[in-house]
């Protein structure tokens, strides 16, 4: 009922006027942005580098994690990193445990495990952007979004682009980032084929045929500059 | 006076005005007044996008920052800052109070301290050769002798003293001060953890943020080349990170203008250029090579033990951390191969070196905190989550004590030389000005300026405060 009424599908593209009459959207006269849940950041990730895991039910999940964790907890806790499929499954599949959660979990607000919760808090913290930046699990889904990239069926960078856009932000760029998307793309690609030695860690894992090394690293570049953007972890 | 939240957004509604109105019109005026000075709007939905903006304090504050000595596993108080004759008269008999359950109830008899005391200083207070160099300062120091905490475990006993209460998950201590208080520092986050090796029981939930937001939760350093989780850029040259981040910048940028400079998107940017700064300023930061000679000895940077050089460390970054204005720092203690602070047997070594390890470097942190004219502003606390008993565990160890125990004060708004109340005469239980956890916390955070009552977060269908219903503030102890 909430999510078909047409307040809920109004756009949260609100004048100057409308933020300073209802700072705090009392009045619903607009959408709320609303950043997204630790989980559903994870989630989003997975599903735009198109590997997501289906799977319903089933024993907890351990993606990678930094090294170190269990050195913040009195016992060390076994953490068998999962291999595969159960990479990819949903955030609410991470095995939790209480006393040294997921770091990525409490990063983004998820709630303690051992007290209610009645609301999540949503904070913006640098942590947040240190996170989303350097963790290696987000690292792995842009190389996973650039290696959809290119084994799609576009044929040039224009289309590449849009694809990485529809992917990521499901819409189509404006003239403006199109023409910045590539030349971040050009950049990148120039200085990898200088670094060819850096190519080879960042560019994804299973380059279809006819790929340049080099070529491949900027499209992962590009990639996390998507999945770190503001709009990508929000919902509009 | 607290306002009940309700949906109109201002603090009172036309109901609760009217109710009110009774008491005249100053009740209006205060109301506006405290909206005005940022304290009394609804707790709840305190900026999150701004976190560490500073806040006006409730009066005046002492103590700009904190650092918290956490002894983990708990030091014996009647070893070190609470001397007992009568232990040495009765030693081996047994004891003869009334011993309460203990943790392994493996009851031995009066034992009496392995080390010589000393009286130091002009208030001639006295202390155990265990800390030598810290005793150097008891002018300086507010000892209470007369602590007492709610729990005789580890876990519950961390909770407790790190969150006013014994159960996991709670916000800490750090936590409330970077919500109540905001942050002076441009480059880190409000409370900072120095891990030295070793992690209380109870583990990271004894520097959460609980039901506070994510962006007061202590960050913790490690002893490791990269002492904060993600803090090294991915990208293998600083150009290709630039260059991202300026793109990143860019897009983010058309995006806030788009929506009319949204509040959360600014707050996006500002912190991708924080986690940038940090990138850059942390590494600076646990560099020491700006460190004269004498500092780096005084703090015993290069002491051949490596406990004591671990704790230089986190003691001399503790007084930059200070100098950058981060809020509240907690040090906890370096593994020195015996089981913490945790005495249960073998008391004369394993204290021996626990003392060892942070003995010289917290003397020298007093020492040039003072003569950085920074003491001034800054509120040093060294404490365990309890103490030990008198009598024997075993033949040679002591079991957990919560019925009293020591801790010291020392730094900003505190009456130096001062000895606050008294166990009994074996150092068994709290008799004199006997003081809870929660008159700990609501000291420290009067003297940050915050009245420890008013500082609340809505929570749970209540107003929840770090000192809960309780706390008393330790007036005998302040200047």
């Amino acid at each position: 009922m909430i999510v078909t009424s047409a307040t809920y599908q109004q756009t949260s593209i609100v004048s100057a006027e409308l933020i300073t009459r209802d700072p705090r959207n009392r009045l619903l006269a607009r959408q709320s942005r609303i950043r997204l849940e630790a989980e559903a950041i994870r989630d989003s990730s997975i599903q735009s580098a198109g590997v997501l895991s289906t799977k319903i039910g089933g024993r907890g999940v351990y993606p990678p994690q930094p090294a170190g964790i269990y050195v913040l907890t009195q016992q060390k806790k076994a953490w068998p990193e999962s291999q595969g499929n159960d990479r990819f499954r949903r955030g609410m599949y991470i095995f939790f445990w209480r006393s040294s959660p997921y770091p990525l979990m409490p990063t983004f607000d998820a709630p303690e495990a051992s007290v209610t919760c009645t609301r999540r808090s949503r904070s913006n913290t640098p942590l947040q952007a240190l996170t989303l930046a350097n963790d290696r699990s987000f690292f792995e889904f842009a190389q996973l979004l650039a290696e959809k990239i290119l084994q799609s069926d576009a044929t040039s960078d224009t289309d590449r682009i849009r694809l990485a856009m529809q992917r990521t932000l499901a819409r189509n760029p404006t003239p403006f980032e199109q023409t910045r998307l590539q030349a971040f793309v050009d950049a990148q690609k120039t200085w990898y084929a200088k670094n060819p030695q850096h190519a080879k860690t960042v560019a994804p894992d299973f380059l279809p045929a006819n790929w340049e090394l080099s070529d491949a690293a900027a499209w992962t570049a590009l990639s996390r500059v998507l999945l770190n953007l503001d709009e990508f972890i929000t919902r509009e | 006076m607290n306002f009940p939240r309700n949906r109109s957004g201002s603090p009172l509604s036309r109901r609760q005005w009217l109710q009110r109105s009774a008491s005249g019109f100053g009740t209006l005026a205060l109301a506006n007044m405290l909206t005005n000075d940022g304290l009394a709007v609804d707790e709840g939905r305190r900026d999150t996008q701004k976190p560490f903006l500073p806040r006006a304090t409730h009066f005046p504050a002492k103590a700009k920052h904190i650092i918290y000595l956490y002894m983990d596993g708990a030091p014996s108080h009647v070893d070190i800052w609470d001397p007992k004759p009568r232990l040495a008269k009765d030693n081996g008999k047994p004891f003869s109070m009334k011993i309460e359950p203990t943790q392994f109830n493996n009851i031995g008899n009066t034992l009496a301290s392995p080390w010589k005391f000393q009286n130091y200083g002009e208030s001639g207070i006295p202390c155990s050769d265990l800390f030598k160099h810290t005793a150097q300062h008891v002018d300086k120091f507010a000892v209470i002798r007369s602590m007492t905490s709610n729990f005789s475990e580890h876990t519950n006993a961390n909770y407790f003293l790190h969150t006013g209460i014994g159960v996991q998950g709670r916000p800490s201590m750090g936590a409330w001060a970077g919500y109540g208080l905001g942050s002076d520092c441009a480059n880190l986050p409000a409370y900072v953890v120095l891990n030295g090796g070793l992690t209380p029981p109870g583990g990271l939930d004894n520097f959460g943020s609980g039901f506070l937001p994510a962006s007061y939760q202590g960050s913790v350093f490690g002893a490791s080349k990269e002492p904060v989780a993600y803090i090294q850029r991915r990208e293998a040259s600083a150009v290709l990170q630039e260059n991202k981040l300026a793109l990143l910048k860019k897009m983010d940028q058309r995006d806030s203008e788009r929506l009319n400079h949204e509040d959360q998107i600014e707050s996006a940017i500002a912190n991708y250029e924080l986690a940038y700064r940090m990138q850059n300023f942390v590494p600076e930061l646990t560099d020491f090579g700006s460190e004269s000679a004498a500092i780096q000895n005084l703090y015993g940077i290069h002491a051949k033990t490596k406990g004591t050089a671990i704790y230089a460390r986190q003691c001399l970054l503790a007084r930059r951390l200070v100098e950058e204005g981060v809020r509240f720092i907690e040090l906890t203690c370096p593994n020195v191969s015996h089981d913490r602070w945790d005495q249960h047997g073998n008391l004369l070594a394993g204290h021996t070196d626990n003392a060892m390890a942070v003995d010289q470097p917290i003397a020298a942190l007093i020492t040039d905190l003072e003569q950085r004219g920074l003491l001034d502003e800054t509120l040093i606390i060294w404490s365990a989550e309890f103490g030990r008993t008198p009598f024997a565990q075993g033949t040679n160890g002591r079991d957990h004590n919560p019925f009293g125990f020591t801790l010291w004060m020392c730094g900003a708004g505190i009456k130096g030389g001062t000895i606050h109340g008294a166990t009994d005469e074996y150092g068994y239980k709290a008799v004199e000005n006997k003081q809870s956890i929660h008159d700990l916390h609501a000291t420290m955070l009067h003297l940050m300026g915050i009245d420890h009552e008013q500082l609340t977060f809505r929570f749970s269908g209540r107003d929840m405060r770090l000192t809960d219903v309780h706390g008393e503030i330790i007036h005998d102890i302040l200047a």
